[in-house]
C-alpha cells in the first residue's frame, strides 16, 4: 500500500471547534463574517519546536520498528530534512521513531505526512502535500503488518495502533487522490474519546461524521504567522496549540500524555511561526509584476492584504454568499455542534476559541504560487484558472509522470477531461480524476478575476510570483 | 512508507513458516529454539529475494504443470472427494512442495548433497471418522524426492504424481501403511483460473473428474468423484505468521460454481479479517468468509474453526461447510488441513487449510 497514508491523516486543518474547557452543555457560539480577532500565542523555542517536529512521538502509536523494517520500506531518508536524530535519521521524512511504555520501538506518523510537500523535487517543510493519496482503505495494509509482528509487547503495540486505524478508516477514505480528509478524521476520533479523560471507547460515544470526507486543501504553514484563525471557515481562534496537536488524538489516551504534547507543541507552534515562504525559483518580469501589484492592490488587497516589509493582512471571513465558493465545508463545520461541544469540554478546549463561520477566510498569499491547487477544496488547478473562471476544468487530473510545474499558469500541469469519475476506465483511473460536480468538490465562486482584462490578469499573475 | 500489498506480505510470511518448518524439522521432531526459528526466517527470506520473481508469462500447459527449478518455492495440491461402490464418501489430499536451498546447482562430491528440499502431505479422510494422514520431508538427492520433465512427474519417496503421456490427466499414488490411493485425475476442457499475485503465481483448476482405487485397511475399492489441482510457484507461498492466521478455503458445488478464498485474521481475535477470493462463473464477487461460532473444535490442543460460511457479496444464498472427517490432519508445523462438505446437504465439497491459528494456551494469553 502505498501505505503511508494510514499514518498521515490528522492534519492540523482539522477541527472547527470552539471553547475554553467549558461544560459540554454550554451554548455553542458560531463565528460571523468579518475580521477575526487576534489572540496572544504562548511563546516557545523555535529550534526546540523543529527538533520535536521531526524526531518525537507526538503520535504515540504506530507500527513496531522490527515489523516496519521487515516490510521493506523502499523510501530512503530525505537529505532535505536536517536535524533528524538517532533512529529518525534512518526513516523517510514523514515518519518519526519513538518508544512506547513497554519499551517497544515504534515507527509513527509525523506532521510532515500532510505538511511536507515537494516543489521541483525538493522537500518543503510546511507546504501542503497536494499529491497525498487518502483514497485507499488503510486497513488491509495496517492489518497485514500483523504478519511481521512477534508475540508480546510488540503485538500489543501493533493491535492498539491497528484498532485505532480501523476505527477511523471509514471516515478518512477520500474519493480523489490529493485532497485531505483531516477534518472528518478528527471528528471520528472525537466520537471515540471521552472529552475529559481522553479515554478511548471502542464504540463511538457520539454520532460519527459522514463517511464521505469533504475534500480539503492543506494550507501552508508559513501563513500561520499572519493568521488569527487556523481554518478556512474562521474556526481555530485563540490558542493555536491545541489544534496543532490534534493529530495526537489517534493515540493519546490520557491527560498526562496530552499535557506533554501540549508543552511540546508550544515550541512546534513557535517554529511554525518562524517559517518563511519559499521564493519563486524562476525569472520574473519586474515591470509586468509592478503593473500587477497595482491590479492586486485595487482588486485583491482588501481581502488578501498587502505584501512587502510593511505588510498588512485583514484576517477577514468573507460570507459564503459573497465569495461563492463551495459551501459544504463551512456548513459542515457550523452544523457539527456535537463536535464543537466535545472540543469545548475537552483538554483541548481550554484556551481555544474556534467559532467557525458561514464563510471562508481570504488567506494570506505568501508564496501562493507554490500552493496549487486552489480554493479550500483544491478544486482549481492553477492561479490562471482561478483568475479566469472560463479556464476552470469541470473534470481534471494532475499529470504525475512526471509531475511538472507550469510556471505560466502557476500550478501543477494537469489534463482537462471530458468526463468525470463515472466515465473513467476503472476505479484506479477514477480516483485520480477531480470531479467538480461532486458534493463538496465544486469549483465555483471567487469570480473576482473575471472582471479583469486579459492584460491585468497577466500582470497579476506575474506579481503573485513575487509574493 | 511504501507498504507491500496484502498478499505480497502474506506470501513473504509464508516463506518463513513453510520453508523454515521444513528445514528445522527435517532432522527430527524436537522443537527448534525460538531464536533459531527467527534467524532461519530472516535468512530464508533473504535467500528468497535472490530468486527471480515468477514473471507474467501467460499460463502454458503442460509446461506449467512441470517443476520450475529456477523458482524458490513451488507447490502442487491435489484434493478431492470420492465415492466408493457402496456409496461411502472419502476425502483425499496429496500435496507436494519444493523449496530451494541454493540458487545455483554447484558440483558437490556427496551423493547426499541436495539443491532442494521437498515436503509432502498425504491424507485419506473417511466421512465422519478419523483421517489417516502423514507428512514427509526429504531431500532431492539419491532419488528420494524430486521432479522430472519426462515423464512430467514429482515425488517424495513413493508418493508421486505423474502427467499422462497425452497430457490429459494425472496419476496420483501414495500410501500410509495399509491405506493407499491410486487415482487418475482427468483435466477438464475448462481452462484453470490464473492466480496472479506479486511474489507468487499459478493456477487453480477446479471441477476435475477423478477415479481409481482406494485401499482402506488393506481392502481395495473402486472410487470416483471430483477433484482440483492448486499449483503455485514464486518467491513465497501464502501462509499465516506473526499475529495473523491464514484460512484457505476451496469450495466446489455440483452446479459448477466454485470459489477459492484466502483470509488473514488476527490470532487473538478482533480486527478486520482480510479476505480475497476468486470464483468461477460470474465476475468475481466480494465474498464474506466467516467462521461459525458453533464450529470451533479442539484438535490436539489447538482450537480451530472447522465450520465456515461463505456469503457472496451479490446477495446470493450463503453456504456453510464443515470438516468431513472427525479431525482432519494436523501438520507438524501446526497447520490443519481437511476436506469439507456443505452442511445443508448441497452436493459439493471443498478443502480447508488453517495456518498459524493459536494453540489454546495462546488464546488464553491473548497473544
Amino acid at each position: 500500500m502505498v501505505m503511508r497514508k494510514f499514518f498521515s491523516a490528522l492534519a492540523l486543518a482539522a477541527a472547527m471547534l470552539a471553547g475554553c474547557g467549558r461544560p459540554a452543555e454550554a451554548p455553542v457560539t458560531l463565528g460571523m463574517p468579518g475580521p477575526l480577532p487576534a489572540a496572544e500565542q504562548r511563546s516557545g523555542d523555535p529550534a526546540l519546536g523543529y527538533e520535536i517536529l521531526v524526531n518525537r512521538g507526538y503520535v504515540s502509536c504506530g507500527v513496531p520498528l522490527d515489523a516496519y523494517l521487515a516490510a521493506g520500506d523502499a523510501r530512503a531518508p530525505d537529505p532535505g530534512l536536517p536535524g533528524r536524530l538517532g533512529r529518525n535519521a534512518e526513516l523517510p521524512y514523514d515518519l518519526n521513531a519513538t518508544v512506547d511504555a513497554n519499551g517497544v520501538e515504534l515507527v509513527v506518523s509525523n506532521c510532515l505526512a500532510c505538511h511536507g510537500g515537494r516543489f521541483d523535487d525538493a522537500l518543503v517543510v510546511g507546504l501542503g502535500n497536494a499529491f497525498a493519496d487518502f483514497s485507499r482503505d488503510p486497513v488491509p495494509a495496517v492489518e497485514s503488518f500483523g504478519l511481521l509482528v512477534e508475540d508480546g509487547a510488540p503485538a500489543v503495540a501493533w493491535r492498539r495502533w491497528a484498532d485505532r486505524i480501523a476505527a477511523i478508516a471509514p471516515y478518512m477514505v477520500t474519493d480523489t487522490v490529493g485532497v485531505n480528509p483531516a477534518p472528518n478524521l478528527t471528528m471520528a476520533l472525537m466520537a471515540h474519546r471521552d472529552p475529559r479523560s481522553l479515554r478511548w471507547h471502542e464504540e463511538p460515544q457520539l454520532a460519527p461524521p459522514a463517511r464521505e470526507p469533504l475534500p480539503t486543501a492543506v494550507p501552508p504553514w508559513w501563513r500561520m504567522q499572519k493568521k488569527h484563525a487556523m481554518f478556512y471557515h474562521g474556526g481555530g481562534q485563540g490558542d493555536h496549540v491545541p489544534y496543532m496537536m490534534l493529530k495526537s488524538l489517534v493515540c493519546t489516551d490520557d491527560l498526562e500524555e496530552a499535557r506533554t504534547i501540549d508543552d511540546w507543541f508550544t515550541h512546534v507552534r513557535a517554529f511554525i511561526a518562524t517559517l518563511q515562504p519559499p521564493r519563486w525559483p524562476y525569472a520574473v518580469d519586474a515591470s509586468l509584476a509592478a503593473a500587477g501589484e497595482a491590479v492586486f492592490e485595487q482588486h485583491c488587497a482588501a481581502c488578501h492584504g498587502t505584501y512587502g516589509e510593511d505588510w498588512t493582512y485583514p484576517n477577514l471571513v468573507v460570507p459564503l454568499e459573497q465569495v461563492g465558493t463551495d459551501p459544504a465545508y463551512a456548513l459542515q463545520a457550523v452544523e457539527a455542534e456535537r463536535f464543537i461541544r466535545w472540543f469545548n469540554a475537552s483538554f483541548y478546549g481550554r484556551g481555544a476559541e474556534a467559532r467557525p463561520a458561514r464563510g471562508y477566510v481570504a488567506p494570506p498569499l505568501d508564496a501562493v504560487w507554490a500552493t496549487a491547487p486552489y480554493l479550500h477544496n483544491d478544486s482549481v488547478p492553477s492561479i490562471a484558472a482561478l483568475l479566469d473562471s472560463r479556464l476552470r476544468p469541470t473534470f481534471w487530473r494532475h499529470q504525475t509522470e512526471p509531475r511538472e510545474y507550469d510556471a505560466a499558469a502557476l500550478g501543477w500541469r494537469y489534463e482537462a477531461l471530458e468526463h468525470g469519475k463515472d466515465g473513467a476506465a476503472d476505479g484506479e483511473a477514477a480516483r485520480r480524476i477531480y470531479d467538480t460536480t461532486r458534493h463538496g468538490y465544486g469549483n465555483g465562486g471567487h469570480l473576482f478575476g473575471d472582471a479583469l482584462g486579459e492584460d491585468e490578469r497577466r500582470a497579476l499573475l506575474e506579481y503573485l510570483k513575487t509574493l | 512508507m511504501r507498504i507491500r500489498t496484502l498478499l505480497s506480505i502474506l506470501a513473504l510470511a509464508g516463506l518463513g513458516v513453510t520453508a523454515a518448518a521444513w528445514v528445522l524439522r527435517a532432522g527430527g521432531d524436537a522443537a527448534p529454539a525460538p531464536v533459531a526459528v527467527a534467524e532461519s526466517f530472516a535468512a530464508l527470506e533473504q535467500h528468497a529475494s535472490d530468486f527471480p520473481a515468477p514473471g507474467d508469462a501467460p499460463l502454458a500447459f503442460p509446461a506449467d504443470h512441470a517443476a520450475k527449478p529456477g523458482q524458490f518455492v513451488e507447490s502442487w495440491l491435489f484434493a478431492g472427494v470420492l465415492r466408493d461402490e457402496l456409496g461411502a464418501r472419502w476425502g483425499f489430499q496429496l500435496a507436494l512442495q519444493r523449496v530451494a536451498l541454493t540458487q545455483t546447482a554447484g558440483q558437490r562430491d556427496s551423493a547426499w548433497a541436495a539443491r532442494d528440499l521437498w515436503r509432502a502431505r498425504l491424507a485419506i479422510e473417511p466421512d465422519g471418522a478419523a483421517a489417516v494422514a502423514a507428512e514427509r520431508v526429504s531431500r532431492a538427492a539419491l532419488g528420494l524426492a524430486g521432479a522430472s520433465d519426462a515423464p512430467l512427474a514429482a515425488w517424495v519417496e513413493d508418493w508421486r504424481f505423474e502427467l499422462d503421456p497425452d497430457g490429459d490427466g494425472f496419476r496420483l499414488q501414495g500410501a500410509v501403511a495399509d491405506d493407499r490411493l491410486d487415482l487418475r485425475v482427468a483435466l477438464s476442457d475448462e481452462p484453470p483460473i490464473a492466480i496472479e499475485r506479486a511474489p507468487f503465481r499459478g493456477y487453480w483448476w477446479p471441477g476435475l473428474e477423478v477415479n481409481g482405487t482406494l485401499a482402506w485397511q488393506g481392502r481395495p475399492r473402486a472410487v470416483a468423484g471430483r477433484a482440483m489441482l492448486d499449483r503455485l510457484w514464486g518467491r513465497a507461498l501464502p501462509a499465516g505468521r506473526g499475529q495473523l492466521a491464514l484460512a484457505s478455503l476451496w469450495v466446489e458445488l455440483a452446479d459448477g460454481t466454485a470459489a477459492r478464498c484466502e483470509q488473514l485474521r488476527r490470532r487473538a481475535g478482533g480486527g478486520a479479517p482480510l479476505t480475497e477470493c476468486v470464483t468461477t462463473g460470474a465476475a468475481a464477487p466480494s465474498v464474506e468468509l466467516t467462521p461459525l461460532e458453533s464450529g470451533w473444535r479442539t484438535v490436539e490442543g489447538m482450537r480451530l474453526p472447522l465450520q465456515w460460511a461463505l456469503q457472496p457479496g451479490d446477495g446470493e444464498v450463503s453456504i456453510s461447510v464443515a470438516a468431513m472427517s472427525s479431525a482432519g490432519m494436523l501438520s507438524r508445523d501446526g497447520s490443519w488441513h481437511g476436506v469439507v462438505v456443505p452442511q445443508d446437504g448441497t452436493p459439493g465439497w471443498g478443502l480447508l487449510q488453517l495456518g498459524n491459528f493459536p494453540a489454546r494456551d495462546d488464546r488464553a494469553q491473548g497473544r
